[in-house]
């Protein structure tokens, strides 16, 4: 898939500092489950804005509450400037949420022309989302014959349509091929440098990394760390010592000593290093001392080098951490 | 409104269940309301049986097209209406895409009245179909048997068209809103099919033998319509004519209780659809 180059290059939208989502202390719960618990955020215009957190952290309810799906408890939100749900912010906001519904029996081409209509948009709009996402070749196929990629690339053509000011995207690259992934990371690039607000969630950090400004994270409902993406990273510690030593127990042995059990974090090492791999926070002034106790403890060290936290290491690191105070 | 009422006529265009109840039901009609009569008038024996013949033949002739038509609405056509009630709202559930269809602009009240419209539509597509049937299945008896081929006056067509767009409206009305209340359509279509074909013919019976139910058979959806099926000329089913046709109302009464059928439950699923999580 090779999503068209021109999805959102019809808008002459500026990334303005007015906020299109401002959330203030929502909290939101079913029955005994706590979904939100006192959210606060604000998504300024032409931001590409991350929503991470782990399975059941809040975030698709969190989506639904700014689509006027779900109400809050309690909080106040907006969605530009309008409470969320007022059809005027609704025509302006696309989504895609959590996994695409259409009627099975009908075409895909039937399905957006249905929902087009409904956003008082001409037929034509479908078929122009459709070459949006390359599925005009199978548009008038039945939506249950779709593939589970194909289905998912409906869903944001569906999300297109009509050119919306903010789209709200959950887990959109799910089902995609690897061609698939990488066109919509750069649809999503696009739509963001042409001054479309879009609110990502992913499960593939590495995605979010690329194409987000900023991210916020929750963990059962409540937000843990918002912030811009490198600064997060730095935040988190900046870098890392990435240790190929062994032998293994050995090698472990030491540098839980010298960092502290918790702060040793394995890695693969699949990536040609000499053994097996650890990461670590250590102070360049430390290294030194570090390699002189794995050197006097019989430890072969294979290969040592400073790497940049990645927003995964960050995510595991704030939800890990969120999970030892809650315990 | 007109935005997303365009939109849920197109989805009833495009889905199956109109066309296949809709067929489905002119067939009912000329086999039940038609063809069975004449078989049975055919099988009559001319001389013994030439009063029962005389007064079979009266209903399948053009001039009482106006009341056989609406004949079987009250019992079978209610309840054919209110499956297609039940699908227009219950599918969204199975489908899973009330999100979508709530998240594309119209309000909520405006996306369920919309609903409630192209259903309204459809079943005016169907009752029309029907009448139309029923004129043509009158006219080949008429012909066959030499009878005068003279339809109703424009007005009494009109009326009895009129009577089974009522009475299909509150039935699908009444389906509907049970869809949204249970959140599908099995339930929906239990319930509301035990209901309208069991309990309220047995609370219609009961009433005949215990006088304190009849308050209560007044306002039942099958008495209200089988009340106004009767009020444009139709035999009661205790003079013989076609099961559900009764008397227990009058014509102002009959079309007053289907029209508050019609409007609690266009407010049943407004409110509920606008009060719920959408999950």
């Amino acid at each position: 898939m090779t999503l068209d180059a021109d999805a959102g290059a019809r808008s002459d939208r500026t990334v303005s500092s007015v906020p299109v989502v401002r959330v203030r202390g929502v909290t939101k719960a079913y029955d005994a489950v706590t979904a939100l618990a006192g959210v606060d955020l604000e998504v300024g215009g032409g931001e590409v804005y991350g929503l991470l957190g782990p399975n059941g952290a809040g975030k698709t309810t969190l989506m639904r509450v700014l689509l006027g799906l779900v109400r809050p408890d309690d909080g106040a939100v907006t969605v530009l400037g309008r409470p969320p749900g007022a059809p005027a912010a609704l025509r302006s906001i696309g989504a895609l949420i959590e996994r695409p519904a259409f009627v099975p029996h009908l075409s895909g081409r039937t399905n957006l022309r249905v929902l087009s209509r409904a956003r008082g948009l001409r037929d034509d709009e479908a078929d122009r989302v459709l070459g949006v996402v390359e599925l005009t070749g199978r548009a008038d196929d039945r939506y249950s014959g779709y593939s589970l990629g194909m289905g998912q690339r409906l869903g944001v053509a569906a999300a297109l349509l009509g050119d919306p000011r903010l789209l709200i995207l959950d887990e959109p690259t799910n089902g995609l091929d690897p061609e698939g992934v990488a066109s919509m990371r750069a649809l999503v690039r696009r739509l963001g440098s042409d001054g479309t607000t879009v609110l990502l969630s992913s499960h593939l950090l590495s995605e979010v990394q690329q194409v987000c400004e900023r991210v916020v994270v929750l963990d059962r409902g409540r937000v843990i760390a918002e912030d811009a993406v490198d600064e997060l990273r730095l935040r988190a510690g900046g870098t890392v010592l990435r240790v190929d030593a062994g032998p293994a127990d050995r090698a472990r042995a030491v540098l839980a000593e010298f960092a502290g059990a918790d702060a040793v974090t394995p890695v693969d090492d699949d990536d040609g290093g000499g053994g097996p791999g650890w990461q670590l926070p250590v102070e360049p002034e430390d290294v030194p001392r570090l390699v002189r106790a794995l050197v006097e403890a019989g430890v072969d060290v294979h290969e040592l080098r400073r790497e940049r936290r990645s927003l995964e290491d960050v995510f595991f690191a704030l939800t890990r951490d969120a999970e030892g105070e809650s315990a | 409104m007109s935005d997303a009422f365009a939109a849920e006529t197109l989805l009833l265009r495009k889905r199956l269940a109109p066309a296949v109840i809709g067929g489905t039901w002119v067939l009912l009609v000329l086999i039940f309301a038609f063809g069975v009569p004449y078989i049975v008038y055919s099988t009559l024996d001319p001389a013994d049986g030439a009063g029962d013949r005389a007064d079979l033949l009266a209903v399948l002739v053009p001039s009482a097209v106006d009341s056989t038509s609406v004949s079987s609405y009250p019992l079978f056509g209610g309840a054919i209406m209110l499956i297609l009630g039940v699908l227009i709202t219950g599918s969204e559930y199975r489908w899973g895409t009330w999100g979508a269809r709530l998240s594309q602009g119209p309000s909520r009240s405006t996306v369920v009245l919309a609903k409630l419209g192209a259903g309204v539509l459809a079943v005016a597509a169907i009752a029309l179909a029907a009448a139309v049937a029923s004129v043509l299945a009158s006219l080949v008896i008429a012909a066959v048997e030499g009878q005068s081929g003279g339809l109703p006056p424009v007005p009494d067509l009109l009326a009895s068209l009129g009577a089974a767009l009522l009475i299909s409206t509150a039935f699908l009305s009444l389906g509907a809103a049970l869809a949204v209340v249970f959140r599908g359509t099995s339930v929906a279509l239990a319930v509301g099919l035990v209901w309208t074909l069991g309990l309220e013919n047995a609370v219609a019976g009961l009433a005949s033998v215990i006088g304190a139910l009849e308050p209560v058979r007044a306002v039942l959806l099958s008495s209200a319509s089988g009340s106004l099926v009767a009020g444009l000329g139709a035999p009661t089913q205790g003079a013989g004519g076609t099961p559900g046709v009764v008397d227990h109302l009058g014509v102002p009464a009959a079309c007053l209780v289907l029209a508050a059928y019609i409007a609690v439950s266009a407010t049943v699923a407004v409110v509920l659809t606008r009060r719920r999580d959408v999950t």
